[in-house]
């Protein structure tokens, strides 16, 4: 049965303020939106990954509760949190799984090819959102859902609330706020070119 | 006035559709689609060139990339100088797992590789795992490392199974038939069972961690691979907390979720959640989704099953099995079994209640010896089998003696109905008069054995409950060790006084033996705590008699 609209994010006010007394009672609520998440993750996996969904789900969660104080604003919010709580736990995984050393991407330099430039993509990405976070926190919760944890353009948007082009338009602007930044050079020349 | 978000769509539709034009077309279509508005054909164009610049970036999911990430070996590689691939065999919660051929000592066996960040938990699983040797538990056989460009890989070489992962199993075919599943459960618990006595917890037990392998006479072998999360119950590692959080939610005992360190009380939890699948092809229902149900609730999600009582996660399941399960899936570890060994006696139990019912059919024909088989239908008789009375020196199969003799002459044709020496018991029924008012029984059968210095003095009548006449009786003195003859002898008196057609005695079980057998089956009905008493019985017997058909059926 879905809840009444706006409980969720009654419930998160209350629990923000202090209230302990509503916090079993919302996660009960908010679980299933968590479940659907890992439910994404779980659809594309062939056979088992090693990098468990529901590891990455019981991780999201247990932070979630570590975070109480936190200022909720509604279920999308939380979501959001929930997004940035996997990308980090996919990060530390990544990084736990190579001995490579991974040298943050410095402008012009290109990625090395295979999964070990992959690997230094998705750890230098990683430190940008940090970053874009303060300003764009929706572009960075768009891009750790579709980028990190691979949701269709369709499930990332109803996971925010967004309508589906809204969110496009969105993550179109967060590429380009993360290419810009990794390839400047590139990005001058062009621009140069373009003016010419 | 259009709003700014309605803009941003319509630039992001125009765009997704100029994707997918040709360079030639593109700039006619959007010309027209944006009809003289240039400030949006241009915001469209500088997208769409956007986006092509940008290509496929961040177009690869990260999950997708750890996913390549996970392969270390090729197939044909040769590993550490001495493994050579032969194929990816699946994937575990840490790694993949490869079949190889050992080069050295030339035989086929399973590498699995652990992902870094995972590795240091490879050598306690090899501590733990080895010291685990069982025919259900898979073998672990030595840590190894080769270097790749990732760099060094960590790797157990271990038993290599050939077969499908129960959640496989349960994925292709569903719910598996009842006697398979306890056959499997069964087997899992052994491997189980003797784990917990050498101290080491699964702590990730699931169904994909369990491998169904034929084995050459035909049977199914369960083995639970994967002692990955295993660690050493008794070397007290640090308990618990969030980063003890690894197993798989559905697996996942409630007192984990806060907290609390793994432990045989979770092992058991999961194990009763893989019953479950096993026996429905799905988990029990999670508690908090039945807890989202009860809108009015203020209960907590960990104490959210206590709202769905595990007994009502159990209700789809076959009645044998739903104590069983439930009592596995409680959500106070302290009301869980104590042990796996009391897990195996449940199950024991159901299979013996299985085995009684093939039991006694068969016994009514063959076991011991004077079958009685089906004839034509006579007069309706309704025999009560009394307890046989004992005097002197305590006899104990005597009750079982009237239990089996029961079973045998009950189905000898259409219309004869057996009422046991147990529903005589019930109703406290010891004589015609009785049995008749308490039971509509048209006969009895009174037993009456005294039994001193070694011998057994038998008097038996069959008696009309109506004219309280005895129909046929039987006297005899027989050695204290011939029950099976008093059997026969008893046997024989009914069918001859109700001229039963008996068949050619065939000795199956030795009448050593007999005694044994039937203080088993006594005991195997009168409850399910005496069951679990019976099989020591069942032992003596076939001990007795090797040879016997009990043996076969066991």
């Amino acid at each position: 049965m879905p809840p009444p609209p706006g409980e969720i994010t009654r419930l998160l006010h209350a629990w923000s303020a202090g209230d302990r007394s509503v916090e079993e009672r919302m996660f009960q609520l908010v679980l299933p939106d968590l479940r659907n998440l890992a439910n994404a993750l779980m659809r594309r996996e062939r056979r088992d990954h090693t990098l468990q969904p529901t590891a990455l789900l019981n991780e999201a969660y247990l932070k979630l509760v570590a975070a109480r104080e936190r200022h909720w604003e509604n279920r999308h919010h939380f979501i959001a949190v929930a997004a940035r709580i996997m990308r980090h736990h996919l990060i530390d995984h990544v990084r736990a799984r190579t001995t490579v050393e991974v040298v943050p991407l410095i402008s012009s330099r290109d990625l090395p090819p295979g999964p070990a430039g992959q690997i230094e993509l998705a750890i230098t990405i990683g430190r940008l959102l940090d970053e874009l976070e303060a300003t764009h926190p929706v572009w960075c919760s768009i891009v750790e859902l579709k980028y990190y944890m691979g949701l269709t353009d369709q499930e990332t948007a109803k996971a925010l609330g967004l309508p589906l082009r809204t969110m496009q338009h969105k993550y179109s602007d967060a590429r380009r706020w993360l290419y810009e930044r990794l390839y400047p050079s590139s990005c001058k020349v062009k621009a140069n070119a373009t003016n010419s | 006035m259009q709003s700014e978000s309605e803009r941003n769509e319509l630039v992001m539709e125009l765009v997704s559709v100029g994707l997918e034009q040709s360079p030639e077309t593109r700039e006619i279509y959007l010309r027209s689609a944006c009809a003289g508005d240039a400030g949006l054909f241009a915001e469209v164009e500088e997208r769409l060139e956007w986006e092509q610049r940008m290509g496929d970036f961040l177009c690869q999911p990260v999950v997708e990339v750890l996913d390549l990430l996970d392969r270390p070996f090729e197939p044909g590689e040769l590993v550490a100088g001495r493994f050579r691939v032969i194929n990816e065999a699946g994937r575990g919660g840490m790694g993949v797992v490869y079949e190889a051929h050992d080069e050295k000592l030339d035989c086929r066996v399973a590498l699995k590789t652990a992902v870094r960040g995972h590795d240091n938990r490879l050598t306690p699983e090899t501590v733990a795992a080895r010291k685990v040797s069982h025919p259900n538990v898979c073998k672990v056989y030595e840590l190894h490392s080769a270097g790749t460009e990732f760099g060094e890989v960590k790797f157990l070489t271990m038993e290599f199974i050939e077969g499908e992962t129960l959640s496989a199993r349960i994925q292709r075919t569903g719910s598996l038939p009842p006697e398979e599943a306890r056959d499997i459960a069964f087997q899992i618990s052994e491997g189980l069972s003797q784990a917990h006595h050498q101290g080491v917890i699964h702590r990730d037990l699931k169904c994909s961690n369990v491998i169904l392998t034929a084995e050459p006479d035909g049977r199914t072998r369960a083995v639970i691979t994967d002692f990955g999360l295993a660690s050493l119950e008794l070397a007290g590692r640090e308990r618990g907390g969030m980063s003890g959080l690894r197993g798989s939610l559905d697996y996942m005992a409630p007192e984990l979720f806060s907290g609390a360190g793994p432990s045989v009380a979770s092992d058991l939890y999961a194990l009763g959640v893989i019953f479950h699948e096993m026996l429905t092809g799905k988990p029990p229902l999670p508690a908090e989704e039945s807890a989202v149900s009860q809108s009015a609730s203020t209960a907590t999600l960990h104490r959210a099953t206590s709202l769905h009582p595990a007994e009502r996660r159990c209700e789809t399941l076959p009645w044998r099995w739903r104590k069983i399960v439930a009592r596995c899936l409680e959500t106070d570890p302290l009301n869980r079994f104590v042990s796996m060994d009391e897990v195996i006696a449940r199950l024991e139990a159901i299979g013996k209640r299985r085995w009684l019912l093939a039991v006694s059919a068969a016994a009514m024909l063959v076991i011991v010896g004077l079958g009685v088989i089906p004839e034509k239908p006579g007069p309706a008789v309704r025999l009560a089998v009394l307890p046989i009375a004992v005097e002197g020196e305590p006899l104990p199969a005597a009750a079982g003696l009237g239990v089996e003799l029961a079973d045998r002459l009950s189905g000898a044709r259409r219309g004869f109905v057996v009422i046991p020496p147990r529903d005589a018991l019930r109703n406290r029924v010891d004589t015609p008069e009785k049995a008749k008012k308490a039971l509509t029984a048209t006969h009895v059968l009174q037993t009456r054995i005294r039994n001193s210095g070694g011998q057994m003095m038998v008097e038996a009548s069959v008696i009309e409950t109506n004219s309280n006449l005895t129909f046929q009786e039987l006297r005899g003195t027989y050695h204290s060790s011939e029950i099976a003859l008093v059997a026969k002898a008893l046997t024989a008196t009914v069918t001859g006084a109700f001229r039963l057609r008996a068949r050619v005695p065939m000795e199956v079980l030795a009448a050593a033996a007999y005694a044994d057998y039937v203080q088993g089956i006594s005991l195997l009905r009168r409850d399910d705590v005496s069951a679990d008493e019976a099989m020591p019985f069942f032992q003596k017997a076939i001990e007795q008699d090797p040879g016997s058909a009990c043996r076969m059926q066991a």
